[in-house]
């Protein structure tokens, strides 16, 4: 009898116990959810935890392919597009959870826009004095044919807005913009340099899809403003 | 709730398992022997990363189940398209040469590869292969170009770099239409050893220094730095004056 009522009250226990247990894990589980969620914005986006890190000595060297640049539409793809001055340079460490922890290692520009040549019809309107911009670049992945972005130097960025980005990252949390097109020295525009023969030829497709009747051909060697104006002029808002 | 504890663990233990393999392996400067590196002949070029694989067997593994179950078969047909000229097969061990991460990050890129470590012959020993999700099974992508771009990222693996004709698999951009061809396989038989440069290297030459001059092999077109053959003061094959 004395057994059966220690059995019994071992299993009454163990039960218990069991749904103790469930209930301080779902408890955790909730716990982490909330503190994710303020790290994350509303929407529907893996949250990230951004943080700075020091850049290496020597860059990391990687061979890459691309997307070919005319996977771009230039009227509906990019949001921006501005002679922006380049004020800061951060490199950061995205960390983002699924299934495993990943890391992401790119570079938070901060720009001055000094010129802007396009803005899409439903795009923000650019009232703030920087913004900030990734660039996939950093130390820790430079393709080989990678260019260096440059302290006080001003390019012509091609830009998406970090809320339109494909990537199911929660980039908005990172910055407002994405700076677009292969990161090749042949689509990073410097103010003032002559355009490659790769950036000639993105311009001329984006002119014929969009069968503009006042464009003036783009060639290598003209001034990037001039060729990327004439793409533009009169678009956007 | 203790399954899904349970593949939580299963996913930390191996991310730290893989994490800690990778890292700390040392770089070493290399080169396929007197081999002039980053030069294109007759399109292919060797790689601009460190060393070259040496050998046509390695084996890769994926950082996740969810990248193995959603690119394995990708890595399988990338690699197949390189037909006998290699031997790569899928291992489950985190001992593994190559390391098949996916990463969700916004880029331009459809993959790209990091050679992590080689050895003191110059001889790779580990590499990572990162495919960007996003664009790499966007709507832009199909199943052969996809199957292309892993090719693309098993050659630089190998020891090849990008080169500019469009209908070559080392060619740097996306594309259907590319493919492994001659000159992709020459440049795949030199950088695994199954063609070697020696003194007897016949070719194209050209005087370099007072020590070398270049031959262009006549086989494989990669550029060779060969010893001259002085007679009377003059190198027999390049005419050179010593």
């Amino acid at each position: 009898m004395k057994k059966k009522v220690i059995i019994s009250v071992g299993v009454v226990f163990v039960i218990c116990a069991a749904f103790i247990l469930q209930g301080v894990m779902e408890k955790h589980g909730k716990l982490a959810d909330a503190v994710k969620k303020t790290i994350s914005s509303e929407t529907n986006k893996i949250p990230v935890v951004v943080h700075s890190v020091t850049p290496l000595a020597a860059p990391v060297r990687t061979e890459t392919e691309w997307l070919p640049a005319d996977f771009y539409d230039a009227f509906t793809d990019f949001d921006l597009v501005a002679v922006c001055r380049i004020v800061d340079s951060e490199e950061v460490c995205i960390e983002y959870t699924k299934e495993i922890t990943r890391k992401e290692y790119g570079t938070r520009l901060t720009v001055q826009p000094e010129e802007i040549l396009y803005q899409s019809a439903h795009s923000k309107e650019v009232d703030a004095d920087s913004l900030s911009v990734w660039n996939e670049m950093s130390s820790r992945r430079m393709p080989e044919e990678g260019a260096l972005i440059q302290k006080g130097e001003e390019y012509i960025f091609f830009l998406q807005s970090a809320e339109k980005t494909d990537s199911p990252l929660d980039y908005s949390a990172v910055c407002d913009y994405i700076l677009r097109l292969p990161k090749t020295g042949a689509y990073l525009l410097k103010k003032g340099a002559g355009l490659s023969e790769e950036m000639a030829e993105f311009l001329n497709v984006q002119a014929g899809r969009a069968e503009l009747s006042d464009y003036q051909e783009a060639k290598a060697g003209m001034t990037a403003e001039k060729a990327v104006n004439s793409l533009y002029e009169g678009k956007g808002k | 709730m203790i399954r899904k504890m349970k593949s939580r663990l299963f996913g930390w233990v191996l991310a730290f398992v893989l994490c800690f393999s990778f890292s700390g392996s040392k770089v070493e400067a290399a080169s396929l022997a007197r081999t002039s590196a980053n030069t294109s002949v007759s399109g292919w070029a060797y790689s601009t990363q460190s060393g070259h694989m040496g050998v046509k067997t390695s084996n890769y593994t994926f950082d996740s189940s969810t990248t193995y179950n959603t690119y394995s078969t990708y890595l399988s047909n990338g690699i197949a398209l390189w037909g006998t000229n290699i031997s790569m097969g899928y291992t489950s061990q985190s001992t593994a040469k190559g390391l098949i991460i996916a990463s969700d990050a916004a880029s331009d890129a459809t993959a790209s590869t990091l050679v992590v470590s080689v050895d003191s012959n110059g001889h790779r020993t580990k590499f990572t292969i990162t495919i960007y999700s996003v664009n790499f099974l966007g709507s832009y992508t199909n199943v052969n170009g996809r199957n292309r771009t892993i090719a693309h990222e098993i050659g630089h693996a190998y020891g090849l770099g990008d080169i500019s004709q469009s209908s070559n698999i080392m060619y740097g951009s996306y594309s259907t239409l590319k493919q492994v061809t001659t000159q992709d396989i020459w440049g795949m038989k030199v950088v695994t050893h199954q063609h070697n440069h020696s003194s007897s290297t016949t070719g194209t030459y050209s005087q370099l220094n007072a020590s070398y001059h270049n031959v262009v092999c006549s086989s494989c077109y990669g550029i060779y730095k060969q010893d001259h053959s002085y007679v009377n003061g003059i190198c027999s094959k390049c005419g050179r004056a010593q």
